[in-house]
């Protein structure tokens, strides 16, 4: 395999796009990151771009082609819409940068896109629960905020956890998310606003659950004979890992841990060659603020049992042992479903390249996490500056 | 909807003999398609519960409703309902024996509701 660099990055905000549609917000972050790149349309071999909700909820499919060809992409290249629930996003990513890696393209388009503000909360969580395994799951009325709540209450039992704890994680994305201008969700809250809120799924409450959101990202990948078209700094891939795990909850042997976060980010550290100590800043999968505690253990970068007490301490605020979610995460910046590990990957680059509002000092390596349904499906990237 | 304490039917391969919730088009361990009716002790062990408070569209008028995962004393694990009396409502412990009562009509299948019968495992 060939070096593979992100040369372009876009993005929209993130929030609340009523009278835009979502072909629209594909093309406002794709024209970006093509801009950016420097390179020329038709250098373009192919086009990746994950969703997961465009139908139910927006009434469109083949969004990949219709992007393609608004954009003016050379006719007839291969342009796919990939689906992973909530790692629609980074499996896009993965896919191009297999294309560019081995050498089938030279260069290749990443979108992730998702438009989902307009749906009623049960029209919403009935479309986001087609993420699980309606025959034998979704039946009992499970939902994902649910799947959390399940996880507090197993991790409380194994290790202890105090509320105080998981609020420490709600409060620091929620701050680092008033830093962020493509935030759709930053506040500055007390302990006591988030105590207050309403129950969602026992114990899990209302400030423990990312927002609906609306928005898309893009970023072109590059050999590296292409990178000198940018007038930004490439950022070299050193990692792209996919893996599955357990479509159901009660496949899981232990509900504090996903076993496809675990494996991917084994695999990425092998392929990378460094340790998870190594790792300077971090964007994982926060839907909720239960599962930053599990996936910053499961990832390696805190002892497992530690996550909550870690971030209640600071060591993992941007000047602490790992900065995770200097974005404010899925909870403040916000989740447009498929959107989400594109995005992940665009915080990370512009952490990378000293261009971020929350920045990370001296930030060399950067991790990104992107899961899907109750673990079904996980993405690990670990991206560098070179030197 | 038939109340009292069950016992859970489950389905066996009768190849490999692995045990299935519900009857799947092909067994996971053996690629075999026969399987039989296999009777075990609706008793189990709490493995986790969640209430949950905003439904999806289907289920809205059932209102609030709890969610388990249960350990089967036969070895399967479970996601199921929890009947909770208002008493267990904040106290309900991991760990506690529960019991199969009854079953509620799902999509095609039927989906298991237990209630806690001990709030430590009692075997």
């Amino acid at each position: 395999m060939r070096p593979v660099y992100v040369s372009g990055t876009g993005s929209t905000p993130f929030g609340r796009h009523h009278d835009t549609s979502i072909e629209s917000l594909a093309l406002h972050a794709s024209v970006q990151a093509i801009e950016e790149s420097g390179l020329a349309r038709d250098q373009l071999g192919v086009l990746y771009l994950g969703n997961f909700v465009s139908g139910p909820l927006n009434g469109q499919e083949v969004l990949a082609g219709i992007v393609a060809d608004r954009l003016g992409l050379p006719g007839n290249i291969a342009c796919t819409k990939v689906e992973g629930a909530c790692a629609s996003g980074g499996i896009a990513f993965r896919h191009a940068w297999l294309a560019v890696a081995h050498g089938i393209c030279d260069a290749a388009l990443v979108i992730g896109a998702e438009k989902m503000t307009h749906a009623s909360t049960a029209e919403m969580t009935s479309a986001l629960n087609c993420a699980m395994d309606n025959e034998l799951d979704g039946i009992s009325g499970l939902t994902f905020p649910g799947l959390y709540g399940l996880a507090w209450r197993a991790y409380e039992q194994a290790y202890g956890l105090t509320r105080d704890e998981v609020s420490a994680i709600v409060m620091k994305n929620k701050c680092y998310g008033l830093l962020n201008p493509l935030a759709q969700m930053g506040a500055d809250l007390s302990l006591e606003e988030i105590a207050a809120s309403p129950l969602i799924a026992d114990p899990l409450q209302l400030f423990d659950c990312c927002p609906a959101t609306d928005g898309a990202a893009a970023l072109v990948l590059c050999a590296e004979h292409l990178c000198g078209r940018s007038a930004k700094t490439p950022i070299r891939v050193l990692a792209s890992v996919q893996t599955s795990g357990a479509p159901q909850i009660a496949k899981h042997p232990d509900l504090c841990t996903f076993e496809a976060t675990v494996k991917a980010a084994q695999q990425a550290y092998k392929l990378a060659d460094i340790r998870p100590s190594e790792v300077d800043v971090v964007e994982l999968h926060d839907c909720f603020s239960m599962a930053e505690i599990i996936d910053s253990e499961d990832l390696g970068l805190v002892p497992r049992g530690q996550g909550g007490k870690w971030a209640a301490a600071g060591k993992t605020s941007v000047d602490g042992d790992v900065a995770i979610n200097a974005s404010g995460g899925l909870l403040a910046k916000g989740h447009p479903v498929g959107a989400t590990g594109v995005a992940q990957i665009d915080e990370v680059v512009r952490q990378l390249r000293g261009e971020h509002a929350n920045p990370v000092a001296g930030a060399r390596i950067g991790l990104t996490h992107n899961l899907g349904g109750t673990g079904v499906v996980c993405t690990v990237n670990i991206l560098r500056v070179d030197p | 909807m038939t109340a009292g304490t069950l016992d859970l039917v489950l389905r066996r391969c009768q190849e490999c003999g692995a045990l299935h919730e519900h009857r799947p088009a092909f067994c996971s361990v053996c690629f075999a398609q026969t399987f039989e009716d296999h009777v075990v002790s609706g008793q189990g062990t709490l493995v986790s519960w969640t209430t949950i408070r905003k439904p999806p569209l289907r289920l809205r008028e059932q209102g609030a409703y709890h969610v388990a995962v249960i350990d089967l004393y036969a070895g399967l694990r479970v996601t199921a309902r929890l009947q909770l009396q208002e008493a267990h409502v904040t106290t309900a412990l991991v760990g506690a024996s529960v019991q199969l009562t009854h079953q509620m009509d799902g999509v095609g299948q039927p989906i298991h509701v237990f209630q806690i019968t001990a709030q430590q495992r009692d075997h």
